[in-house]
């Protein structure tokens, strides 16, 4: 009996040409979100290499000059993407392409690509992944809104229960014969998307693994839509109610609740500010912080310092180039300044996501996009590894180029210059990809917060398709 | 008024406070880097006064006694100021805020304001939120087309943006929360128009899902592919490229200041010398870097104005892109700052080559007397030109309704 009801619900639907058109107009919307995104992957990762190149040649051949003029030249560097970044494009809109590692800039990937969009991003941003968390929840909302209330509403659901049919059998086959529709297309979605981002961007070691990930995830999520709608199809009493209640539901879940989460945890720690922190680190080079003295006085012990070590009591007797031995240990400070004050940043928006990650127990878009993010290595948190090991970079070469200049610029001073052969030394930068699946394993609420989700709207549905009615007597 | 409209009409409005309450939270963090601006700048004024106007004991030079080093010591943060309805309106605030400040030769972008990645990718959840996403779904979906749908809107709003603390004390707020009300009056009308064609249940639905969500998402998408912004990482390899000869000429020049540091001035050299040669340095730089960077900005204003064309597909993206501008949150705003910026930067140059001609180091008067930089609020027509241009696309917008209204009677 169960069966026929399937079999029944799923030949109905594809007979209808108006569902049939709405299910095609959503597989073209997302096929070109996909296909977009495709293009601007292999576009980033083709201007990635011809940059990366054209930056080490523009290095290499700088010309003859100080070692330490040559660390306001610098370099630059460009973080990698994970071919996943194809599906969920996650925080990458708001993160820096480019790090410029020079002596005085602060090392951090900056220009944000959505500084040069349009204005629209703000507004809807389609993605394959913003299609499964906006698009096919509404999709879920209009093929079943009607499933459980329009046999209520026109008296059919009365009739099959007077001919035997029983209400759980009603409701069991309905409800798999809408989610058999709804799965197929959802596994359309998922699969091509697979297909497509392993073709555009080779899936890595892990890419595999969080793909799947991301797919079980999403279909979580996507399962809890379709129970919440079908929940509001048992309770309502006509077509019009379900698809007005489905529709608030959509709003809430899919539009309201997952801002008002990001709001939440933004507003729940004060952002720390680069300004501040840069006046802060000015203040500490000046004034000196935990144990380093401030700039006059570290001027001065560097001195003595030198004195004591080449047993000399003269600037003029000293062997080596003064200014890049004060280049190498002022430096030093500088690193350090930024290292912890950075790490208290780093502490306040670690903190901003949690209080989101807490506000995602009301917003299941919001647990599915934290997961789906740093399956696909584009959350946030997981471009400090990358930061971070271009700072070290970044310092060590400051320091290459500052040795070069103390040990051997005595005698020329400021003239003293080093060329290409040097330049070629100094070996490139290769960014890591940032660590998918171990970094999903610490976002543990929001495993949970889907599981409960999932559960509940389970419950509820089972609840509103099989006691309500029978308690209301509406049928 | 029904009850189900009452209902509506109040879960509407309770929606509107909640996003005018979240608002309120984003302005004040907003708020919260014009106050560090003042603080850097305080301190930096401080601190510079502190190493003014001392010579060496031991006759050595000092960096203080180079006029460029001294006024880059000092040179003001310069930032927008916070838009009286940012709290209404997110939209660019919290990621095109970039911090500038003059030079030798003018001004440059600095600091880019830190900021939660994370929860910028999820979106804001404010006041234009829901009108662009909840007035239509009220007006398509309430239990009667009834003429009160078309001041819910203008209504709602008006209470959100009370509620978000705008300062009332300014004329410019009301200015802007009245074309802010004449918009959503106009695009609620667009909505009442489509309601009144009296479509299906499901198919005003798709419509709702069309107009606001995939035409929008659409529009941006192929303004992406078909004009798509210039790579940044591109511009960033082009700018060391450019940057090469430049700098490999100056460096030389500055090679007895170690590039940036008049205090170990060698051979003869001054940090009077060292001010005259990092000027010349520095415009030679800066119109290498010109050459990369306007040819780019050319690019941004292309992708924007085709995303921009694309969107008046959508009454959706025509209100949302008007709202911004109205509220002050788009691009124009941050432009006109960036404007103001660079003539300022102008004239602090001006003023640091005057005072290289004195002879003498900065001394804490000289300090004093440097120009200060006042954030000046964009010019009305700036905006207003984006308002009336989304006024008449809604208007336009509402006669294409009636058009096919009375085609289909």
């Amino acid at each position: 009996m169960i069966l026929s009801i399937v079999l029944k619900e799923w030949k109905e639907f594809w007979r209808d040409r108006g569902l049939r058109l709405i299910v095609l107009g959503y597989l073209a919307v997302y096929a070109v979100s996909l296909l977009v995104s495709a293009v601007q992957f292999l576009r980033y990762e083709h201007d990635r290499v011809v940059a990366e190149k054209s930056a080490r040649e523009s290095w290499i051949n700088q010309g003859e000059k100080n070692p330490h003029a040559a660390t306001y030249f610098g370099l630059v560097t460009f973080p990698k993407r994970s071919a996943l970044s194809i599906l969920e494009p996650g925080a990458l809109p708001y993160l820096g392409v480019a790090a410029y590692l020079r002596t005085g800039e602060r090392t951090d990937f900056v220009d944000l690509p959505a500084r040069d969009r349009s204005p629209l991003l703000s507004l809807v941003s389609l993605s394959p992944a913003v299609c499964w968390q906006l698009v096919f929840p509404f999709l879920i909302v209009l093929l079943t809104y009607s499933t459980l209330a329009r046999d209520r509403e026109t008296g059919m659901e009365r009739y099959l229960l007077a001919v035997g049919s029983n209400r759980a059998t009603l409701f069991f086959g309905k409800t798999l014969g809408a989610g058999l529709v709804l799965l197929v297309i959802y596994l359309v979605t998922y699969g091509l998307g697979g297909v497509v981002a392993s073709v555009a961007g080779g899936f890595a070691e892990e890419d595999m693994s969080a793909w799947l990930l991301i797919g079980m995830f999403y279909l979580l999520f996507s399962a809890a839509v379709f129970f919440l709608s079908l929940a509001i199809s048992g309770l309502a009493s006509t077509s019009r109610q379900a698809l007005v209640g489905g529709m608030v539901m959509w709003l809430l879940v899919a539009v309201v609740l997952p801002r008002f989460a990001a709001d939440y945890g933004r507003n729940s720690v004060a952002s720390p500010s680069a300004l501040e922190l840069s006046r802060i680190t000015e203040l500490d080079m000046e004034k000196g912080f935990g144990d380093r003295p401030p700039r006059e006085a570290r001027a001065e012990e560097t001195l003595n310092m030198l004195f004591r070590e080449l047993k000399v009591g003269r600037r003029e007797d000293i062997t080596m180039n003064l200014p890049g031995f004060e280049f190498i240990s002022e430096a030093e400070v500088e690193a350090a300044s930024r290292r912890g004050r950075l790490a208290q940043t780093r502490q306040i928006l670690a903190a901003q996501t949690a209080s989101m990650e807490r506000g995602a127990a009301f917003s299941p878009t919001t647990a599915v996009q934290l997961l789906g993010s740093t399956l696909a290595g584009t959350a946030a948190e997981q471009r400090y590894p990358v930061t971070d090991s271009a700072e070290l970079y970044a310092h060590r070469v400051r320091r290459i180029l500052n040795r070069e200049l103390a040990a051997k610029g005595k005698e020329l001073g400021g003239a003293f210059t080093s060329n290409r052969s040097f330049w070629n030394q100094i070996d490139t930068f290769d960014p890591d990809l940032p660590e998918q699946i171990e970094a999903a394993t610490a976002r543990t609420r929001s495993i949970v917060t889907l599981l409960v989700w999932f559960i509940l709207a389970l419950l509820a549905a089972a609840t509103s398709g099989l006691v309500v009615p029978q308690m209301g007597e509406r049928s | 008024m029904n009850r189900s409209l009452l209902a509506v009409a109040a879960g509407f409005l309770a929606l509107g406070l909640a996003a005018g309450w979240s608002g309120r939270h984003t302005r004040e963090t907003l708020q919260q880097i014009e106050v560090h601006v003042a603080q850097a700048n305080q301190q930096r004024l401080e601190i510079g006064k502190l190493n003014a106007g001392f010579t060496s004991t031991e006759g050595r030079p000092r960096a203080e006694d180079s006029v460029v080093a001294s006024a880059d010591g000092v040179a003001p943060w310069m930032v927008s100021g916070t838009p009286s309805l940012a709290g209404a309106a997110i939209g660019q605030a919290a990621f095109r805020r970039v911090v500038w400040r003059p030079t030798s030769w003018g001004a440059e972008a600095g600091l880019e304001i830190f900021d939660n990645a994370q929860t910028m990718a999820a979106g804001h959840f404010d006041l234009a939120l829901v009108m662009v996403f909840g007035l239509p779904l009220v007006i398509l979906l309430a239990p009667r087309h009834d003429a009160v749908l078309l001041v819910l809107g203008p209504a709602v709003s008006l209470a959100g943006i009370l509620l978000t603390g705008a300062p009332l004390d300014r004329p410019d707020t009301w200015l802007r929360t009245a074309a802010w009300l004449a918009l959503t009056g106009l695009y609620g009308a667009c909505w009442w128009m489509v309601r009144r064609r009296e479509p299906a249940f499901w198919q005003a639905a798709v419509v709702y899902v069309t107009l606001v969500v995939l035409l929008p998402g659409l529009a941006s998408l192929l303004a992406e592919l078909v004009l798509p912004p210039p790579s940044r990482l591109e511009i960033a390899a082009q700018k060391q490229v450019a940057l090469r000869p430049v700098m490999a000429k100056t460096s030389r020049e500055l090679a007895p200041f170690y590039e940036t540091h008049p205090e170990f001035a060698e051979g003869g050299r001054t940090p009077a010398d060292y001010d005259r040669i990092r000027l010349a340095a520095e415009a030679e730089r800066q119109a290498a870097l010109a050459s990369v960077t306007q040819p780019a900005a050319g690019r941004v204003a292309f992708h924007r104005i085709a995303a921009q064309l694309l969107g008046m597909s959508s009454p959706a993206a025509i209100f949302h892109l008007a709202l911004l501008e109205t509220a002050g949150t788009g691009v124009s705003r941050q432009d006109s700052f960036e404007q103001s910026a660079l003539d300022f930067g102008r004239k602090w140059s001006a003023e640091l080559k005057a005072r290289i001609g004195r002879g003498h180091p900065m001394r804490p008067a000289d300090l004093d007397s440097l120009p200060v930089f006042q954030y000046q609020e964009q010019p009305v027509m700036d905006w207003l030109i984006s308002f009336g241009v989304g006024a008449v696309s809604l208007i336009a917008w509402l006669g294409v309704v009636q058009l096919f209204r009375k085609k289909a009677a």
